[in-house]
Formats: C-alpha cells, structure tokens, sequence
C-alpha cells in the first residue's frame, strides 16, 4: 500500500516538475511573442511585391535569424559578439540565434520553419550543401534573402561569404615551405573524415607546396574525427612514432595545432617540428607570441559578421534577393586571410602582436591572453 | 448491452486531449502556427517520425525493442540513393527502400529468434552495423574522403515536393494511411492479436500454439520496413542521403510509442498510439521553435514528458486494474443471471 | 484447409458428448529414465463423468504416468485404451486431437489478452483473414451458459481470480473438444472460497460427461469432489479406492507404506537461555496468527502442504518480509525488519528456489561461501583482502567437505547435492544462532543427506536453533526434534520426535486430526 503511495508520488512530482518547466518556458517566450506580433510575416503574405518592398530599417521592426553550426567555441563567441556589436546602433533589428547542435537535418528544419514565422533574413554555415538546398530554395521563394557564410550550398541564393579555406592553405604551404628552405617532411592535420569535403585548407597547401617546393616530402593526412585536440594528439602521436624526421605540421583548425604541439612536447621534439595552425583564436595568438606555435591565420570573424549583418539590411532595405535579382549562381564574397607569425617577417604576414591589438579577441575572450 | 469505455480507450481519449490541448496553447501563442504552411512542414516532420515509430510498435507492442530503426533509415536512405543512380525511376527506388528496409528487419528477427539473442543488445548492435554500412556505401571523392552527392531522379525527387502549391507532403498522406491500416491489422488480424498475446506473455502464447519466432520476425519486417519508407521519403525531401541521417532517430521514435501509449514491455498500445505520440512529439518541436527558446529547455520539456507519460502509465494501469475488476465482476454477474 | 478447421471447431462449441462408459485404461505402463526405473506396470481406468483424484507422495510416479498419457513421454511397456481402443499417444498434439487436455499448475494464459481471445488464441475463427470476434464472443459466451460458469467474455484475463482463470484454461480445453481434462495440483494457487468455485465448475463438467483426472496432495478435496482415487507409491499403483472406501488412514498407509523409523538416539538438552518466540505472527491470508518457542539446541521442523504458509512464516523470521501483525522476539527483545542487521546478529536462511534466492550460478565457491560473511573478513575500510576470502573459503570447503576442492569450481557446474553446501556452508562456517532451512534436501543425493544432517546437528549442539520446513516427511521425521504441522495458516498439530510418524504428519497436513499429535486448533 505504502509503495502505491510513493509511486503515486512521484507522479505527482513529475508533473509538476514537467508544469513548472513549461511555465517558466512559457514565460520565457512571452517577450519574444510580443515582438512576433507587429512583424509582417513573410511566408504568409505571398502578395509582397517583390523587388518594390521598400523598408526603413532604421525606423521599422528588422526581424533577422542566424542558425550556426552549433553554440559554443571562439568562432561562435566571436560571431555573436560582432552581431551585437554592430546591432548597439541599430535598436530596432533583433537576430534570433538558432544553433543546429550539429544536425545538418535539424539546421535545414530550422530554417523551413523560420520561413513562415516573419523572418526577414536568414543566415548561416551551410552544414550540408545539398540539406540545405530545399530550405534555402522555399526562403528565397519567399522574397527572404539568404546568406551562407563560410560553408556554401547548392542552391543559388543571394550570397555567399567565403573564409576563403584553399587560400589560407595555400598561404600556409608557402610560409612553411620557406621556413625550412624548401627541404624537409610534412604532414596535415584534417577536419572530420565526414566533413573534409567542406573544407579546402589541406588541399590548398598540398598544392603550395607542390608548385613552390618539390624537394619537401607529404607524408600522411590525418583526419581528426570531432575537431578534438585529443584526436590529433593521438594522431601525432603515432606520426611521431611512425616517421624519424618531421619538420612541418599543418593543422586544419588551431584546436588540432594544439593538440599537435602537446603530442610534440610529450616526445620532447618540439624544437625540431614547426607546427601551423588555422582561425587565429586567441590560445593560438598566445601559443604563437610564446613560440610554441609557428603561426596560424587571421580569420576576421568580427569583420565577417558585420559585414553579414550590413549586407543583409541592404537586401531587406531595398527588396532584394536571389529571386528579385533573377541570379542564377550564387555571387561569392572572399574575405581576406592574413598569416601570421610571431615577428611577421616571413611572406605576406603579419606579426601575432599586430594581430592581438587590432582583433577584438581582447574583448571577447580576455582571459586567453596573460 | 451497453459499451463500456476499457482502459486502452481512456488512454487513447487522453493522447488525444494532449494534442488538442497543444494545439490550442500554441494557435494561442503564436498566430503563426495553425497556418498552411506550418501544418503542412509539421505533418512532414511528423511523418518522418511517425512512420519509424508507427513501424516500432509493431514490435513495441510484441514486447520487444529495436534500437536499429535509426541505423536502417541510415543505409536505406544511402542505398537508394545509388538505385536511383543506377537509373531506377522514383517509384522502383520505393518499392526497394521498403524491401532493403525489411530485409535489415528480417536479419533482426532472425538474429533474435535463430541465436535467441535479446532484442535490446541485438537491435543496439545492429544499429552501428547499419550505421556503418550506410558510411561503407557513403559517396566519396578519389581521395576516399566523404562528399555531398545529389539525387538525379526526377521522379525520386518528386516525393519529397509537397502535393499542392500550398504544401502538404505526400509522405504525411502515407503516413496517416498506413497508421490506419497497421491499427486494422493489430486488432482485427490473427497476426494483430498474436502480437499482442506474445507481448502480454511470451510462455502462454506459446503454450497455446501460438507461432513466437514467426510473429516477432514479422514485427522486425515491419519495423524495418516502415523505417525504410521514412528513408526513402526524406532523402527525396533533403534531396542526398547525409550519413547524419537517421541518427538518434531510434530514441525519439520509442519516446513517441511511450507518450502516446505503448507500453515498454508489450501488451499495450498500437499504431494509432505510435502516430499520436509523433505528432505530440513533433508538435511540441514545432511549437516550441516558435519562441526561439533554447535547445536545453526543449530537451528537458521533451524528458519530463516522457517520464510523465511512463509514470501516468504505470499509475494508470493500477487504477484501471482496480476498475476492471470491479467491472468484470458486476458484468459477469448480470451476463450469467 | 480453413474451410475444415470451421467445420471442425463447429463441432466443438456442441462439447462433449455425454457419453457412458469407460473413457481411458492404461494397462501395466513401465517408464525407465536412463536405467532408473521410475514406473511399474501402472494400472489407471476412469470413466465418462467421472472426478478421478490420483495421489502419491513426490517422486511417486503421479506426473511420469500423465505425461505419458499427454504424450510428453514415451512408454517403455503397457498399453492405452481410449474409449476401449487401443491408441498410441506421441505427442502432445495427438494427445490433444484425442480429446485429452491438461490445465497445468502454472497457467497458460494471455494477461492482456480477453477471455474470448484466450479461449480461441492459436485457434481463431476467421473470415477473409480477419478475425470473426463476433462470432468467438458467441460461442465462448454458448460455453459460459453452458457450464454456468462464472465468467465475462470480455474481460481481460489479469483482472481475473485464479479460479477464474482456471475456468478459462478449462473453457479453452472444451472449445478443442475435450472429453478427459487433467488437473494438476489446480488449488495450489487458490483461497478456500476461490477452491469451492473449482469444485463447481467440476460439477458442472461432470454432469455433462467429462471425465477429470485431479492430481492432488490435499485428502479433504478428494473427500469433497472424488469418485475414485488411486494411490500411487514409488511407481508402482498401489490401489484404487471408490467414494466409500475412502477414510485419511487408509489413504496415508497407502501412500508411505511399511515405515522404518530409527530409534530416538541421545536425550537432548535444551537451552532455556537462548530463546526464539514467535507470538500470534499474521501475514495477509497465508498466516493467521502463528505462535510457537524454540529453544537453543532445537531443530524444530515445521511440516504442511505446499501453500499452507509456511515459506512465508521463515521469510517474516528472517525479516525478507514484513509479517502484518504479531511479534517475533529472541530472547525477550523483537528481531529486526532488516535482513542485513538480522544475519549480523546471527541468522542465517537457506531459501527453497536456490538457484534464484540461494547462490550466484555463475561465480566461484568461494564468492559465494564469502559473501554472506564481508562483514566479519572485511577491514575496517570495508576491504575485502582475496587472501582473506580464500582462507575462509578453503575452511568451508574443508569442514563442509565440498566436493571438488576447488574454491574456483563455478558453482552451476557442481553436483546438486554440494551446491546446497555451498549455499548451507556459506552459512554454517558463520556459526549461525538461528538457521532458517526451507527445503534443505531438494535434489540431494541420499549420501549427501546425511552428511547435511549431520552438519546441521553439530550446529544445534553448540546451542544453535535451527528451523527447517520440509515436504519431505522422512527428513522431516527423523531430523526434528520436534514437528509443527501447517494447515490453512495455522499451527494445525504438534508432535514431539518420539510420536512423529510420518502418515501421522501427512494425515495432519491434510487437515485430519490423529491421536499420535497434540491437537492446536
């Protein structure tokens, strides 16, 4: 008898526990619904003359979404920064954040369901370029422009805004094949084996080096599943084990460098190994001042998102997109990528000190640097 | 004499109420979600779950579980693709996604009932083996790494398009017929009513000469089989197979069995629960996207739901027993006066 | 083929014909399990609406002559008649197809499933490939009318009594048409109400001519619904008795035989200052109000029938379960609720179902001689040492003489006979103050018996109380020092070791009063 009641209990707990969950996310959107109401609703409303809907979005409501890949890291943190940055001066746009938790499916539903609820413009990092199509194609249907940034889709839409990976590459192979005098060993560091097709880095210094330097041998290219530092720990660390003489390292994200340069330290080769990583977050601006680091490049993240965010407001404020402005094939954007190494002395680049003062990774992430 | 309302009728009144209920809070909230378009993406989200968990209770209600739903629409989905690469219309590559789904079921049921393994350990261990076939089959660039690969098919393509210029999708119409039909199939069917008698008890099905390895085997067929339709619908929605695909599937599908009635263990529910637990599950998605609440909060509503629904269930069979017994005794008494 | 599976079961909804005359003979059947004869030239015969009890003690051969009846086995030499002609019986479908269907102890029923759908399950009507539910609901509910039957045709079989649950198994027998239904022990599992609804529907049965084979140990149903009882003992029948010639003396010499008893060896001392009382001890329906004292130095046997209370009565001792109401006290001062805290203070249980309650099948001797003692080889961090585990294992086996000697044997793979001293060593080497045994002999070899006796003396003589429950009436009269005998929850009869015979606790466990017991209700 006594155990029906506990049980019954428990119940009891739980729902209340599941009611108050409800209220308190109820209430939570109770704000947000507030805004939803006054906002035209795009998807809805086909009778939007297309291309002659003006907007004043210095005085109307601008109603914008971003839908990263995921919600944590220093890219991520560095793209909310710039979009807040730049909306202090734009009180009446709001950008939702959606984060797709790394589910190509859930990032493609999210913006299918986004079309129909008054959304303006939709931006994000394509995670699959053919998931994306439907999505992108119903939006732009819809008179909304849509911007991918760094990773592109199949589907024409109104821009694409590139990091430029096969550059940055490229710009690497050079830096490190002159580093060694065009002689020597190296080896890459990749992205996930499922998601190496989206990104051009390796292939971009696999080319340098061929053009620029015949004498330097390519090793081996490891994918590091996850992005884990860890992962390319274990990868280096068998690369250590496998070949006598390493000179350079590339790595596909600053991540995988670190990983890279703790396996190093570990075998205690760390004088003869020069290692080369990617995006510049701040741990890597510190590694590469202290010189554990050879060098990376400078991904400007909070230029990136302004310019997402101006561009956007372009279309929105003059009624354009893909299908307004009849394209066929989706216009690219390239963002510049600097290299950079700790005196800046090597070609093209740029000194780590440089870096540190004009990004804004002091602000945003100040604890990285001591 | 005069119908009285059983126990699995009340819990079928009660997932209904839940629906309509959200419904109404939502329509309430945001006037965007009774709209055209967002019934017609919802039904499309929906079915894909539906279909999976329609398949599920088949097996659900045999009293066993299977965790490779998830792998099978995986290599399904990637399967077809390359038969409509091969240059079979849409149609053909339907009738095969369903075969090849039913084929990954059978091996299953034959690993379940030939090596009588367990279902859960089997079906979990199937599932990466799924899993990894669809990567095996994946379409890769010369340097063997992964790449994006469109469907060419016109046909193919054309299920995943919406049926009418205002939306709704043809998958959402197969699913609510085939959900009619699997519920005919459970309770008016010998096969129907064996499933359910194996589920409430495996010995006493047997002893009574019911054929056990034969019903669960077909359960599997089922469930892989209706999980190979989903496939085939929403590779021909996303237009590729993404080897994301599927993936964790496999537990939203057994949520939607349990919220909408089907009881872990068997004996209890069918596909009109299935089809109601999805189209909860889908809907409380769908509605709680609106308000651009965080994924944590949706994840902790969805786990409260579920826990809810399984500790109602637990209550509920207890007060229902109480009520039954009572029943059956007044009913006896008048039917044999 | 289904149009003559309809036509088939059309026939079956009419039940059987009532018919006169003899149903089933079975002449001089001999059954011989790997050399070991187990039955000799039985004689069985029983008529169209006849209850036909069969009793015997375990072992007496009751079960091997129905399953060669059913078809489970195959005879060795004898013969079977059904309705006088002769008939091979291979299998249970063909037993099945000869109208004989047996309703087992453990039931055979769907819980989700309703009455209707149990009665026809493996045999539905069907129509187009769907099933006629209209149609089976009319001939269960023709069924029901028919036998009177107490019985919703719609109602879902878990929320049935065990009687109606029995009713069900039996409409299902009739709905295959059967003439000869056998009943296994069906009232092991039943109240005295529930039990009087059997009885009833039997009744019915039999005014409409079927014949009932009713396997049983409990004299006074035999009283209550027999024709006939045949007695069986050691394989063999020992004879067939009618209504009138049926009395609980007769019936228990028929069923022990010639006894030996061995002489009541030493005069034994009990110790009044250790002390186990049980006041009034209530537990639902199984036990109502059980008291009775053991003092130290006792092996106090508590006899009864299957059912009767007993396995609860050791598990409330034990506190494996919480008795509803009443006392259990050790020398003056109540026994905890905890299992735990009760083996600290010396109790220790051999339960029944070993291999369930009693060991881990898959580890070691030596685990499971250690586990029940982690309190005492434990260190004060609560570390177990191997070395210790081992030492204290390679004691028991050498005290307790398990073979083989290996403390790293896996315990499934042993003999029967030294798994249960394992499981009685386990607790022995701990020096129990008060060992609890239920059914401490179930499938131990005769050899090994004596040597558990024996062990089980040298406890009491260190001043010990030690309670064994046992269907075994021999171990029962020979190693107590003292007999309680159960019926109906209660302490029915008490005989001192010198009186105890073991038709005396037999007739007692059936609920008649002897003059070797001294009557407690």
């Amino acid at each position: 008898m006594k155990k029906v009641r506990t049980s019954r209990f428990l119940a009891v707990v739980m729902a209340v526990l599941m009611m108050s969950v409800a209220v308190f996310a109820l209430a939570a959107c109770e704000k947000e619904s507030d805004v939803n109401t006054d906002t035209p609703v795009a998807g809805d409303d086909t009778d939007i003359t297309m291309g002659t809907t003006k907007v004043d979005i210095y005085n109307t409501d601008v109603k914008l979404l971003y839908v990263p890949i995921g919600d944590a890291g220093p890219a991520f943190e560095m793209a909310r920064y710039a979009i807040e940055d730049t909306l202090k001066f734009l009180p009446n746009v709001t950008v939702d954040i959606k984060p797709a938790e790394y589910d190509p499916t859930k990032q493609a539903d999210i913006i299918t369901d986004a079309i129909g609820q008054g959304y303006q413009g939709i931006f994000f990092e394509a995670m699959d370029p053919i998931v994306s199509q439907g999505p992108i194609e119903k939006a732009e249907a819809a008179g909304i422009p849509v911007i991918t940034v760094n990773l592109n889709s199949q589907a024409v839409h109104t821009l694409f805004i590139q990091g430029n990976d096969y550059k940055s590459g490229y710009q690497a192979g050079e830096i490190l094949g002159a580093a060694i005098d065009g002689k020597g060993n190296a080896l890459t560091l990749n992205a996930p084996a499922a998601q190496a097709a989206t990104s051009q880095m390796i292939p971009g210094f696999q080319d340098a080096l061929k053009d620029n330097y015949p004498d330097i041998t390519f090793l081996e290219d490891f994918p590091c599943e996850g992005w884990q530092s860890s992962e390319a720990a274990n990868n280096m660390k068998s690369a250590l084990t496998k070949y006598d003489k390493i000179d350079i390292v590339y790595a596909a994200s600053d991540d995988l460098a670190d990983g890279a340069i703790n396996a190093i330290k570990e075998a205690g080769r760390e004088n003869e190994i020069k290692v080369y990583g990617s995006m510049g977050y701040p741990q890597a601006l510190q590694r590469i001042k202290d010189g554990t680091q050879f060098g990376s490049y400078f991904a400007d993240g909070y230029s990136q998102f302004q310019v997402v965010v101006y561009q956007m407001l372009y279309y929105v404020q003059n009624g354009l997109n893909a299908t307004v402005l009849g394209y066929t094939d989706t216009p690219t954007l390239d963002m510049p990528t600097t290299p950079i190494t700790k005196d800046g002395n090597l070609a093209g680049s740029v000194s780590v000190d440089q870096v540190i003062e004009n990004s804004r990774w002091k602000v945003v992430m100040p604890d990285a640097f001591k | 004499m005069k119908k009285k309302l059983n126990s699995s009728t009340i819990r079928r009144f009660i997932t209904i109420g839940l629906v309509i209920a959200l419904t109404a809070l939502f329509s309430l909230l945001s006037s965007n979600f009774l709209s055209m378009y967002n019934l017609s993406e919802l039904f499309r989200n929906a079915a894909y779950l539906g279909l999976i968990a329609c398949g599920l209770s088949v097996v659900m209600v045999g009293g066993g579980i299977d965790l490779s739903v998830g792998g099978i629409v995986c290599a399904t989905g990637i399967i077809c693709v390359h038969l409509s690469d091969i240059g079979l219309s849409g149609y053909m590559v339907l009738i095969l996604g369903i075969i090849t789904g039913g084929a990954f079921g059978l091996l299953n049921g034959f690993i379940v009932t030939k090596l009588k393994l367990t279902e859960f350990v089997t079906t979990l261990a199937s599932g990466f083996l799924f899993f990894g076939l669809g990567l095996v089959f994946a379409y890769r660039d010369d340097h063997g790494t992964l790449m994006a690969h469109s469907i060419k098919s016109n046909t193919y393509l054309s299920l995943g398009q919406p049926l009418l210029p205002g939306g709704f999708y043809l998958i959402s119409l197969v699913w609510v017929v085939l959900a009619i039909i699997l519920w005919v199939v459970m309770h008016k069917t010998e096969l129907g009513l064996y499933t359910f008698a194996i589920g409430s008890d495996e010995k006493s099905a047997r002893m009574s000469g019911v054929n056990v390895a034969k019903i669960k085997v077909i359960g599997f067929i089922m469930s892989g089989a209706f999980s190979g339709l989903a496939a085939v619908f929403v590779t021909a929605y996303e237009r590729t197979a993404s080897t994301s695909l599927g993936n964790m599937r496999e537990f939203l599908a057994i949520a939607a069995c349990v919220v909408g009635g089907v009881v872990l263990g068997g004996g209890k529910g069918d596909a009109v629960s299935a089809f109601l637990g999805a189209l909860f599950l889908a809907m409380l998605d769908n509605g709680l996207r609106k308000f651009g609440m965080d994924s944590y909060v949706v994840y902790m509503i969805q786990g409260s739901l579920i826990l809810v629904a399984i500790a109602f269930d637990s209550q509920f069979a207890k007060i229902s027993y109480r009520r039954r017994v009572k029943e059956q005794r007044l009913s006896a008494q008048t039917l044999t006066s | 083929m289904s149009k003559e599976k309809r036509k088939s079961l059309d026939i079956k909804v009419e039940g059987p014909m009532k018919e006169e005359g003899v149903l089933l003979t079975c002449k001089g059947i001999d059954k011989s399990f790997s050399g070991v004869q187990v039955l000799f030239g039985a004689d069985f015969e029983m008529n169209y609406g006849e209850v036909h009890a069969l009793m015997g003690e375990n072992g007496a051969g009751k079960s091997t002559l129905i399953k060669i009846v059913t078809g489970v086995y195959h005879k060795d030499a004898g013969q079977l008649y059904i309705d006088e002609e002769s008939v091979e019986i291979s299998n249970p479908i063909e037993a099945r197809a000869h109208g004989i269907a047996v309703i087992y102890q453990e039931l055979s029923l769907v819980p989700d499933l309703t009455v209707m759908e149990n009665i026809y399950l493996g045999q539905e009507l069907k129509k187009y490939g769907f099933v006629e539910k209209n149609r089976m609901r009319e001939r269960t509910l023709d069924l029901i009318k028919k036998y009177e039957l107490d019985l919703n045709p719609d109602a879902t079989v878990e929320v049935l009594s065990m009687a109606q649950r029995q009713m069900v198994e039996v409409l299902k027998a009739l709905s295959t048409n059967a003439k000869l239904i056998i009943m296994d022990e069906p009232t092991s599992s039943l109240s005295a109400a529930e039990s009087e609804h059997l009885f009833r529907t039997i009744e019915s049965l039999k005014k409409k001519g079927t014949g009932i084979i009713y396997v049983t140990h409990r004299l006074e149903e035999v009283y209550r619904i027999a024709d006939r009882l045949t007695v069986m003992r050691n394989g063999e029948v020992v004879g067939t008795l009618t209504k009138a010639e049926i009395n609980p003396r007769t019936v228990t010499t028929m069923m022990i035989g010639h006894e030996i008893k061995t002489e009541y060896d030493v005069q034994r001392t009990f110790n009044d200052d250790f002390v186990l009382e049980v006041k009034d001890l209530r537990y639902g329906d199984l036990l109502k109000g059980v008291s009775f004292t053991a003092k130290g130095g006792e092996i106090l046997g508590i006899g009864g029938l299957v059912g009767s209370g007993r396995t609860e009565l050791l598990h409330c001792i034990y506190g494996a379960k919480k008795p509803s109401g009443g006392r259990i006290l050790l020398n003056g001062k109540p026994v905890s609720r905890s299992v735990i805290k009760n083996i600290n203070n010396g109790f220790g249980l051999v339960p029944e179902d070993r291999r369930r309650e009693g060991f881990n099948p898959l580890q070691t001797v030596e685990k499971n001689i250690a586990i029940a003692s982690h309190d005492v080889i434990a260190n004060a961090l609560g570390l177990v040492y191997a070395k210790k585990e081992r030492d204290w294992a390679e004691k028991a086996i050498e005290d307790y003489d398990i073979r083989p000697k290996n403390r790293k044997m896996i315990v499934d793979n042993m003999s029967g006979g030294n798994q249960q001293k394992v499981i009685l060593g386990r607790w022995l080497i701990r020096e129990p103050r008060v060992l609890i045994l239920d059914e401490p002999t179930v499938g131990v070899d005769v050899g090994v018996r004596a040597e558990l006796y024996r062990f089980m003396r040298q406890l009491t003589e260190s001043g010990s109380i030690i309670i064994m429950v046992s269907s075994d009436l021999f171990e029962l009269v020979q190693v107590s020092d003292r007999i309680l005998v159960m019926h109906d929850g209660v302490f029915f009869e008490e005989f001192p070791r010198e009186k105890a015979t073991q038709a005396a606790v037999l007739m007692a466990a059936s609920g008649e009063h002897t003059e070797e017991g001294v009557p407690l209700v």
